[in-house]
């Protein structure tokens, strides 16, 4: 369950954290080709807020291409794949990497994790861009290394079944509403579409994420808030009609407060930090992300005269210092 | 389960327990005999018989009745050893082995002890002749016997020729090989036949270290293996009392802590009517016990988790 999840311990973050991990990544590749750098390729290096664009742009992408799979993929690999492509770029720096394969394979894994059997052939054939062969060599190989960088924590909890509990909860305890709650469900699909493009994965749990879903389907049939907190208060015990009550559990009405405070949260940040992707604005990082990883070997041939220049002392740059590894199968 | 009936030592609380058996067919373990019979005759501790110690033997068999047929048997055979040519007919061979069963029951069992001896004595003296000139006879069942030995014998003396024959070969190849691997080298090469030469033998000096060090690992772990079994052995207690260590385990349920609203139990979910918002399985599922409760569980459960979580 959630709750011991490694989702929750190692890969749940608050917004200044995650800005100063993506800052210190970006920070670090800058730094790696620093002394070797021209004045004016200094500009094609990107910002971190430019990355996290370039990410939007693939998720955007990938969503259409996660539509289009043949066949038809349930919407909760969509969202273990977007999880694993989020989390390997916390650790990845999109300048460096081809970008666009790493989502691929990280579809290619969260099928494997969901249980949506397919083979890497028929996996390539959706794919409409580069040689099938060559796409499937190149997944074939990121696939261990995204999972060591993913540290192997590969269970990935979505929010669609928690959606479903709260609305089985809301169909059974709100008898008195007056329209059909089966209507929101397209609005609250196309919420969790819209939060695979923002960072709430990274930053809520999915029993929250899945009531504020409900609450964006309700907003969007023209409700308030208020069928929320009557949805909470039934969900909690707290009695309407009853002054006592009231002042007799003051916890449990700040639980409430604090519920509906953290939905109306988590549907702000998805509608500030949802912006479609333009198609200009996607052909303006294809052909930065080109220049820069057509720079990329140059500077790393410079580095390494550099390196011999100096006299070749320790590593050579860009070289793994392999770390040893611990196994069960030596004899002590 | 062997067990001494005197000083009620049994194999399971002495490892190096040996069983005696003497004629009377009443067990007896070493040390007992050694005790009892120290005077080289005593008494049986069960029927009093005056036994001789040098006719202990050590019991083979678990049930003592088995030991004491098989005894018995042997040494009727010495007298009851007439073969199928010393009568005219198949009917009296027949009615002769069924006579030896019957004299070698009544032995066993001690029914009509005198009566027996007396005719096992008079069988003695009437076939005398017969009896002394079969005992170096082998009838056809030890013929057929010692033709069996005897070929297993000569097959493992064969395979074992083999494969001395296929080492000697594969030892000669391999020479042969390497000593044609030297002269190549030592033809062809630039290198001074010296450095050649230092560096065969020191291949073979580290392959006959390696070879010795072999075997002296081998060595070392028999020797501890051997070590391992007395120490176990010498360590082995006679305390009949088995000491039941810990605390008996007692079922405590699982509690999940959920940090949301509490979970309907089951009788709530189905007298609410949650049942009725979720899909109806079809007969194979619920075959396969994929009940409505269960789905629907799991998603109240699931909404739940640190629903509030701040």
């Amino acid at each position: 369950m959630y709750a011991t999840s490694t989702q929750k311990r190692e890969w749940t973050y608050t917004p200044e954290k995650l800005a100063a991990m993506r800052l210190e990544i970006n920070i670090k590749f800058r730094q790696k080709y620093e002394s070797v750098m021209q004045p004016d390729e200094l500009e094609l290096f990107v910002t971190p807020e430019e990355e996290l664009r370039m990410q939007r742009s693939i998720e955007d992408a990938a969503l259409k291409f996660a539509d289009k799979f043949r066949p038809h993929i349930w919407p909760s690999v969509k969202w273990t794949a977007l999880a694993f492509f989020k989390r390997a770029f916390l650790v990845w720096v999109p300048s460096d990497t081809s970008i666009r394969m790493v989502m691929m394979a990280c579809f290619y894994l969260a099928m494997k994790i969901d249980e949506f059997y397919i083979t890497i052939e028929d996996f390539v054939k959706n794919m409409n861009v580069g040689e099938p062969r060559q796409n499937a060599e190149r997944i074939l190989k990121l696939e261990p290394e995204l999972m060591k960088i993913l540290d192997y924590n590969l269970t990935v909890h979505c929010p669609y079944r928690p959606y479903e509990g709260h609305l089985m909860d809301m169909k059974t305890r709100m008898l008195l509403l007056n329209f059909d709650l089966e209507s929101i469900r397209r609005d609250s699909m196309r919420f969790f579409q819209n939060a695979l493009q923002t960072d709430v994965l990274l930053l809520y749990p999915p029993s929250q994420i899945a009531l504020a879903a409900i609450n964006f389907g309700l907003h969007a049939q023209g409700k308030s808030d208020e069928i929320l907190r009557e949805f909470l208060r039934k969900l909690i015990g707290i009695e309407e009609d009853s002054w006592a009550h009231r002042d007799a559990r003051p916890e449990d009405l700040e639980k409430l407060e604090k519920t509906v405070t953290r939905v109306n949260q988590i549907m702000r940040e998805v509608d500030r930090n949802f912006v479609a992707v333009t198609e200009q604005e996607r052909e303006n990082h294809k052909s930065q992300l080109a220049r820069i990883q057509a720079l990329i070997p140059a500077l790393d041939e410079r580095r390494k005269e550099q390196w011999l220049a100096g006299g070749g002392v320790g590593l050579m740059p860009g070289e793994l210092a392999e770390q040893p590894v611990d196994s069960d199968d030596e004899i002590n | 389960m062997k067990e001494c009936k005197k000083c009620k030592s049994n194999e399971y609380t002495n490892k190096q327990l040996v069983m005696m058996i003497n004629e009377c067919g009443h067990p007896l373990c070493k040390n007992c005999v050694d005790n009892i019979f120290a005077l080289n005759s005593g008494n049986c501790h069960v029927c009093n018989r005056v036994l001789r110690k040098n006719n202990f033997r050590e019991q083979i068999y678990e049930d003592p009745l088995i030991d004491k047929e098989t005894f018995l048997r042997r040494k009727l055979r010495k007298i009851y050893n007439l073969k199928q040519d010393d009568f005219e007919n198949l009917r009296e061979f027949g009615d002769y082995q069924e006579r030896f069963e019957t004299v070698v029951y009544n032995l066993v069992f001690e029914t009509n002890v005198n009566e027996t001896n007396a005719e096992i004595q008079a069988f003695e003296e009437k076939h005398k002749e017969q009896i002394d000139r079969n005992k170096r006879r082998l009838d056809d069942d030890q013929k057929w016997i010692e033709d069996q030995l005897r070929e297993e014998r000569a097959m493992k003396a064969r395979m074992t020729d083999h494969m001395e024959m296929d080492a000697k070969e594969q030892e000669a190849a391999s020479a042969v090989t390497d000593t044609r691997k030297i002269m190549d080298e030592l033809r062809d090469s630039n290198v001074a036949a010296e450095v050649i030469l230092d560096r065969e033998r020191k291949k073979q000096i580290e392959k006959e270290l390696e070879e010795k060090e072999e075997q002296e690992k081998r060595k070392r772990r028999n020797k501890e293996m051997l070590q391992t079994r007395k120490r176990a052995a010498e360590n082995m207690s006679f305390n009949t009392v088995i000491r039941v260590a810990g605390r008996a385990y007692v079922h405590q349920p699982l509690e999940l802590v959920i940090n949301g609203p509490p979970m309907p139990n089951v009788s709530e979910i189905e007298a609410l009517g949650y049942l009725a918002h979720i899909r109806q399985p079809t007969a194979e599922y619920i075959a396969g016990g994929y009940t409505p409760m269960l789905g629907c569980s799991r998603a109240l459960f699931e909404a739940r988790i640190d629903l509030f979580s701040f």
